[in-house]
């Protein structure tokens, strides 16, 4: 039952994106009922926001960090029977239309997981210096686990249920994207790449990942890696 | 006797003590507990008789005493920072699954009114 939208949720980790999540919200429910915001610990009117926008929001108390809030999510909406789990960002950087196709994708390429990619093609204004980090992850990401993703670090994912159930994100802070990629070489999951176009605003690369932080998250991930 | 042994050998025999009262106190298990006494006698022991460390340096390799404890001391405090990181990391666990489970927990139905083309599939639980 892939075509059926009642069992897809979207959850769109947020955290102190007042100013930004009310439309992202507004535009996901014209297209999905289920739309689960996870406040992460905000200081603003985030969660205010995002429910009179039509989100179910779960919130945080205190904030625990991206990879934590995604999580959050992905059991709040397979303990709610969600047949594909979405995750989308906050701050507008995501396009609703490129859900449907991550949602094509698990089905007409027989994937359990589907993400985002905007390396796939030129239309995704990507700043030059961002587009040097990514890329340079991603390899970092096939040498580390041999999974080649041409964008590893992509907000945008379709999960099948069985891949949700089984996905586990245990770094609360922004490596969790590379920890995806190690859990879909240990659980096997097949993956499938789509091209999305990424909207890069003032906004999003003010609120974004600093490209400085690239160090400390790959701290984050290799500590992972060595102490279980 | 120096001046440096009279104040510190008796603050040393305190620390003892002070151990042994946690020890007795079941704050510190015994056998972390009597690590830090045995650090302590050491740090008394080397302090009482210097030229016991100078030996036991020169056994090692190092030329004076004064740079086996140095080393030591660094040696210990990294360990120490290492051992620290793991436990926060191992308490940043914990705490994130109290918060998700409350998160989970506390979560409200969205409001009925709210523009929607379709049915609202939200949770129906207070």
């Amino acid at each position: 039952m892939l075509q059926s939208r009642e069992g897809v949720y979207i959850v769109v980790p947020a955290y102190n994106e007042a100013s930004a999540v009310h439309d992202v919200v507004s535009d996901l429910r014209s297209e999905f009922s289920n739309v689960v915001v996870v406040d992460d610990g905000s200081d603003d009117a985030t969660a205010a926001e995002a429910r009179r926008a039509g989100a179910i929001v779960i919130q945080h108390i205190v904030n625990r960090g991206q990879g934590a809030a995604l999580q959050t999510g992905i059991d709040y909406s397979v303990q709610r029977g969600a047949e594909i789990v979405v995750t989308f960002d906050a701050d507008g950087q995501h396009r609703v239309e490129d859900v449907d196709r991550l949602i094509d994708a698990l089905r007409d390429r027989d994937a359990d997981i589907a993400i985002g990619s905007r390396f796939l093609d030129l239309r995704s204004n990507v700043p030059a210096l961002r587009r040097l980090m990514l890329r340079i992850a991603a390899r970092f990401m096939l040498i580390a686990t041999g999974v080649a993703l041409t964008d590893a670090h992509n907000g945008l994912r379709a999960l099948r249920r069985q891949a949700a159930e089984q996905i586990h994100l245990t770094i609360d802070g922004m490596a969790h994207a590379s920890e995806i990629v190690d859990q879909i070489r240990r659980l096997r999951l097949r993956v499938a790449e789509v091209p999305v176009v990424i909207h890069y605003s003032e906004y999003s690369l003010r609120k974004g990942q600093s490209n400085l932080a690239a160090i400390r998250i790959a701290f984050d991930y290799l500590m992972k890696r060595i102490f279980r | 006797m120096t001046t440096f042994q009279i104040v510190t050998l008796p603050l040393l025999a305190l620390m003892v003590l002070a151990t042994a009262i946690q020890i007795a106190r079941r704050r510190l298990t015994p056998r972390f507990g009597m690590a830090w006494i045995a650090l302590w006698v050491a740090a008394a022991v080397s302090i009482a008789d210097p030229d016991l460390l100078v030996r036991v340096a020169h056994f090692l390799g190092i030329g004076r005493g004064a740079d086996l404890v140095l080393y030591l001391s660094v040696i210990f405090t990294f360990a120490a920072f290492f051992l620290t990181y793991l436990r926060f990391r191992k308490l940043d666990e914990q705490l994130t699954k109290i918060v998700r489970h409350l998160a989970i927990k506390e979560s409200v139905a969205p409001p009925t009114s709210a523009a929607s083309t379709g049915e609202i599939a939200g949770p129906t639980h207070k």
